[in-house]
């Protein structure tokens, strides 16, 4: 009886659908034989009209990508992931087969950090050769980043661009600091993408973006690094900035209309990562669970490539999206 | 405008703050109450609620101890701030032996995070009936209220079941939760009776809707519960979100209330925790006023009461630290002393480089008003006076040998004028601090 009036009563509920004009465009990472490149299979990655879970369609337009990232020499690599991955860590191509064979990732990110000239300071040329060989040893679509100096990077990565032609390559990472128009010529010339970093400011980021547009790039071309700040260690600004980023595009600002990157290796850094201070419960648990963490925060407030380090991290966060793409979304399939 | 008309517009700073107009916007940005100024009229008082009331409503519940949720004014933490912290709730289920009920509630008791600079307890217990026994629900409510004083929630489907428990909960103002389509009626009874909140449940929005607006109609204070055990995890966070932009963008006065989340639902095994620590850092995200979690594990709780830390700050104040002295590893007389500012983003980073690279050192952490150090020295928050009294304050004199104090790159052009203000010789290190680690090898303070 009662069930039946309230059947009666229910007042009609029109569901929110603000539609925004603007979209994320829609960038392809690496390059199949049949797109110029040797990948076995390239990626999609944007293309979102809304926040994840703001349309009814899907969760978001495309399953957030996941790649992993190696080093090109293993310092500073967290004790957690020299202990899972072994010996592997000592070689990058070793370390991203292995990856590649155990986890569901989509793509490779190579950190060339040896390449910095108070490290190793090791030429153009030979991070270019070891880039040919992880392109004819890995099958999967490539980021490539170089050491984060200044000075090194536009020129290392410029070699890089002309040793990987046509194989949709992101390019980590032009900034307002480097020669970002020798990054962003040598990914025009040689076919290639560009990630677009700034130090959380969003005015710094629609200037970048600007200047690379300028420079004869397109929207689908470029990814936005507006920062991954660690769970902790200030990921509000992260997320903040991520949403703030996100409505001024879906608001019709072209200059912010591209996907965005959370690099959450950088999670490692947070003492709760690493620590092992046992009041804060067992580093295995604890460890993998903070980048997971980090990642599904950043998934949230519209992150949609995702470079990570920890394969257990790995797992976990696709594990949870395969459970909320699984239905009703025109994901691109598993596995 | 039209809250200020409505204000005795004496500028008598009573509220705190200086003038009537002000003190309007802070009654808009929900900043501050109607109760802070003594000159309003009930009347006034309840129109100038009315204009201000935030469109999601608040709810308070608890008595010894009382927690306030809802209260909400956007979606997105950057566009104001977000009100009140989600509050995170254990659940004790009755049909547990008493030994056991015992043991998971001094648990409770003693969970206690120190995280910048705050103490992280459970916020309150959700006593689950899963006996269906009247007599054992309210044994175990008695006991719950004798061990702690934390707020309740008691869950139950029946409502019989409820006020057995109700009985021994009187005046604590228990949510009680949930009213189902069927039940709804004898919940509003039970919350008028003993002036408690209650939750709504129903996997249908529209249903849900119209429950609220019946209970809304009895002045009864509720919650949403959206999701039942049989909701997956997908439609869990579209059915929030629809729901919190319902009631902030299109003003749906019915689902304008905190929601509860059970992100129990869906466990599948104990090697499963991760994944329930993980769904509740996004029901979190997305709109969950109250999360009923199962796991008292450290590490599986660690990150989500760190998340709401992080996105319950105010985004327009600069997040800041504590300033003074910080020390890693085990530094002696000859370890270096780094200087770094007090926003927090800042110490963070350098905090996080020095641990990871585990370098035995003094940070001393300025007080720059939440600047970073860029900002602080174009905006002279970082003066060689500041840095000479945090020498003072901290004492590093009498902790090092040396008078050696390294400051960041980006404060290079202070170098000089600390150097004149503190007799200490000033290194200028790294811009960022990343290379602490290298620089400090490659001047020779480390091996």
């Amino acid at each position: 009886m009662v069930e039946d009036l309230y059947r009666l009563l229910r007042p009609k509920l029109e569901l929110p659908s603000i539609k925004y004009p603007g979209r994320i465009s829609i960038m392809r990472l690496g390059a199949t034989s049949k797109e110029g490149g040797t990948r076995k299979r390239s990626i999609e990655i944007g293309g979102d009209i809304d926040f994840p879970f703001f349309t009814l369609e899907g969760p978001a337009a495309q399953r957030p990508a996941v790649a992993i990232e190696v080093f090109d020499k293993p310092v500073g690599v967290p004790k957690s992931i020299r202990e899972s991955l072994g010996s592997a860590t000592e070689d990058p191509i070793e370390w991203a087969r292995k990856c590649a064979r155990e986890c569901p990732i989509d793509a490779v990110a190579l950190r060339l950090i040896s390449s910095d000239p108070q490290l190793d300071d090791t030429s153009s040329e030979e991070c270019a050769h070891l880039v040919r060989l992880l392109l004819e040893e890995i099958d999967l679509p490539l980021i490539v980043f170089g050491s984060g100096n200044d000075q090194k990077d536009p020129v290392v990565l410029e070699r890089v661009a002309k040793a990987a032609e046509n194989e949709r390559v992101l390019l980590s990472a032009a900034t307002l600091k480097n020669d970002y128009k020798r990054i962003a010529h040598a990914a025009l010339r040689y076919n290639h993408l560009v990630l677009s970093r700034t130090e959380c400011d969003a005015p710094s980021q629609r200037i970048l973006n600007n200047h690379l547009l300028e420079l004869g790039l397109s929207s689908n071309q470029i990814v936005m690094d507006p920062t991954t700040a660690a769970l902790g260690y200030g990921i509000e600004y992260s997320i903040s900035m991520m949403e703030q980023l996100r409505l001024d595009a879906l608001k019709g600002d072209k200059s912010v209309q591209m996907p965005i990157a959370a690099i959450t290796s950088y999670t490692w850094n947070a003492r709760e990562a690493w620590s092992d201070d046992e009041k804060l419960g067992p580093i295995e648990v604890r460890g993998p669970l903070w980048e997971t963490h980090t990642a599904i925060s950043l998934f949230l407030a519209g992150a949609g490539l995702f470079i990570m380090l920890h394969p257990v991290s790995v797992k976990q966060f696709r594990k949870i999206l395969s459970e909320i793409f699984s239905k009703g979304a025109q994901s691109r399939q598993d596995g | 405008m039209a809250v200020y008309n409505l204000l005795p517009k004496k500028n008598c700073n009573d509220c705190g703050v200086p003038t009537c107009l002000a003190f309007a916007v802070k009654l808009i940005e929900g900043t501050l109450e109607t109760d802070a100024c003594p000159h309003l009229t009930d009347q006034q008082r309840y129109e100038v609620e009315q204009l201000v009331l935030p469109p999601v409503r608040k709810v308070i519940f608890g008595r010894r101890k009382t927690v306030t949720v809802g209260g909400e004014r956007v979606l997105h933490r950057h566009e104001l701030r977000l009100q009140n912290p989600t509050a995170i709730a254990v659940d004790l289920d009755d049909s547990e032996k008493d030994q056991v009920i015992e043991a998971r509630l001094q648990s409770i008791k003693r969970f206690s995070i120190e995280r910048a600079g705050q103490t992280l307890r459970i916020d309150a217990v959700a006593v689950l009936s899963t006996s269906k026994s009247p007599d054992r629900f309210r044994k175990v409510v008695k006991t719950v209220n004798e061990t702690s004083n934390l707020p309740l929630i008691l869950c139950s489907l029946d409502p019989e079941i409820l006020e057995a428990g109700l009985e021994e909960a009187k005046d604590q103002r228990p949510i009680l939760s949930s009213a189902t389509a069927e039940t709804l009626n004898r919940f509003i009874e039970l919350s008028k009776a003993f002036k408690c909140p209650i939750s709504v449940s129903s996997g249908d929005l529209a249903e849900l809707r119209a429950m609220a607006r019946k209970a809304m109609s009895e002045h009864v204070s509720i919650l949403l519960a959206p999701t039942t055990p049989e909701t997956n995890l997908h439609e869990a966070l579209l059915k929030l979100v629809t729901i919190r932009r319902a009631a902030i963008e299109q003003k749906y006065q019915e689902l304008g209330h905190p929601i509860i989340a059970f992100p129990i639902s869906g466990t599948q095994s104990e090697q499963e925790g991760w994944r329930d620590s993980v769904v509740a850092s996004m029901l979190m995200m997305r709109y969950a006023d109250i999360l009923v979690t199962h796991s008292l594990e450290m590490p599986l709780l660690l990150p989500l009461f760190t998340l709401r830390q992080a996105i319950y700050s105010d985004p327009r104040y600069p997040a800041s630290v504590k300033t003074g002295l910080y020390t890693y590893g085990t530094p002696g007389s000859g370890s270096p002393v780094l200087l770094t500012t007090n926003f927090a983003l800042t110490y963070y980073l350098v905090s996080g480089d020095i641990s990871a690279a585990k370098i035995d050192c003094f940070l001393l952490v300025a007080d720059t008003q939440g600047m970073s150090v860029l900002n602080a020295v174009v905006g002279r928050q970082l003066t060689p006076m500041v840095v000479k009294d945090l020498i003072y304050q901290t004492q590093i004199e009498e902790k090092v040998a040396h008078r050696k104090l390294i400051i960041p790159g980006l404060a290079a052009r202070l170098r000089g004028d600390i150097e004149d203000a503190t007799k200490w010789q000033v290194i200028v290190g790294p811009e960022e601090s990343s290379d602490i680690s290298r620089f400090l090898k490659k001047t020779g303070w480390i091996a």
